[in-house]
């Protein structure tokens, strides 16, 4: 049985290619979100087996909307997605309990290492 | 020592064409250039400093990064948007993540906005320009607008 994947981003696009990323492996992308707060209402009735959150999105951001994400549902997965690549976003992303924090463009063998890695902690 | 103007724009235009390059296989190459058909723009808002960067090209151009980025032959204007979009957000998480480690200043910044034709954002005046033609011919153009130079004459000092 595939690992349910809720991938949480304003861009389709960002969707789009994880979804490719994933085809054919033990992962599939079963929800998507535009935002923050979809994610956070959404996930008791989803409860997918992990989360990608993008950190720029409109609303709420997705480092705020991780803590809440966790703070409602600790057993909750996150991975964070970012094209913003220093230090103090991979320390932020872990402060509110993210599993890691991958920089955009994600190729296929980070993706699924991440997300495996995750799953494993 | 380089300028913060001058280290701007080597961090963008090795950006711009390094991530072009590696992600659609489209070359650029610089060179005053101007657009023969038809624009748009897609811009961010940076926050810290009071500027944005935009990004305004030949939608056909856009087009073709939406064909390769989505791996779809055909593509919707909904597709050439998120994807201009998401291109814009991408080039300027990297642009500002070097900027961080050349001068230590965490800055974040907008979600993307999309404007038919060419955009600036009001009140603003263009800091850098930075254009580019494709292999193709197509016009690209990457502009740093600011409102407020103090801070950016403030960085220089430093």
């Amino acid at each position: 049985m595939k690992k349910r994947l809720m991938v949480v981003d304003d861009s389709r696009v960002m969707e789009h290619q994880i979804r490719k990323l994933l085809e054919g492996t033990e992962f599939e992308v079963t929800a998507y979100c535009e935002n923050g707060e979809e994610a956070i209402a959404r996930y008791e009735e989803i409860k997918p087996d992990l989360v990608t959150m993008d950190i720029i999105m409109p609303g709420i951001d997705g480092l705020e909307a991780t803590q809440i994400l966790i703070e409602e549902h600790p057993e909750a997965c996150v991975v964070m997605i970012s094209s913003l690549a220093y230090e103090d976003t991979i320390n932020e992303a872990r402060a509110v309990g993210a599993k890691t924090l991958l920089y955009k463009p994600i190729k296929q063998a980070e993706l699924l290492l991440a997300l495996r890695q995750a799953l494993e902690d | 020592m380089a300028t913060y103007q001058e280290q701007l724009a080597a961090i963008c235009d090795e950006t711009i064409r390094t991530i072009t390059r590696q992600e659609t296989g489209i070359l650029l190459t610089p060179g005053e250039v101007t657009p023969i058909r038809p624009v748009c723009t897609v811009s961010i808002t940076v926050w810290d400093r009071d500027s944005y960067l935009s990004l305004c090209a030949e939608t056909v151009l856009f087009t073709r990064l939406a064909r390769s980025v989505m791996q779809e032959e055909h593509v919707t204007l909904q597709d050439v948007e998120d994807v201009a979009k998401e291109y814009l957000n991408l080039l300027g998480g990297h642009v500002i993540s070097e900027l961080f480690r050349e001068k230590r200043i965490p800055v974040r910044f907008s979600v993307p906005a999309f404007h038919p034709g060419r955009y600036a954002p009001p009140g603003s005046q263009r800091n850098l320009v930075l254009t580019y033609s494709s292999d193709q011919h197509e016009f690209l153009e990457l502009v740093q607008h600011t409102l407020c130079r103090a801070r950016a004459e403030q960085l220089d000092t430093n």
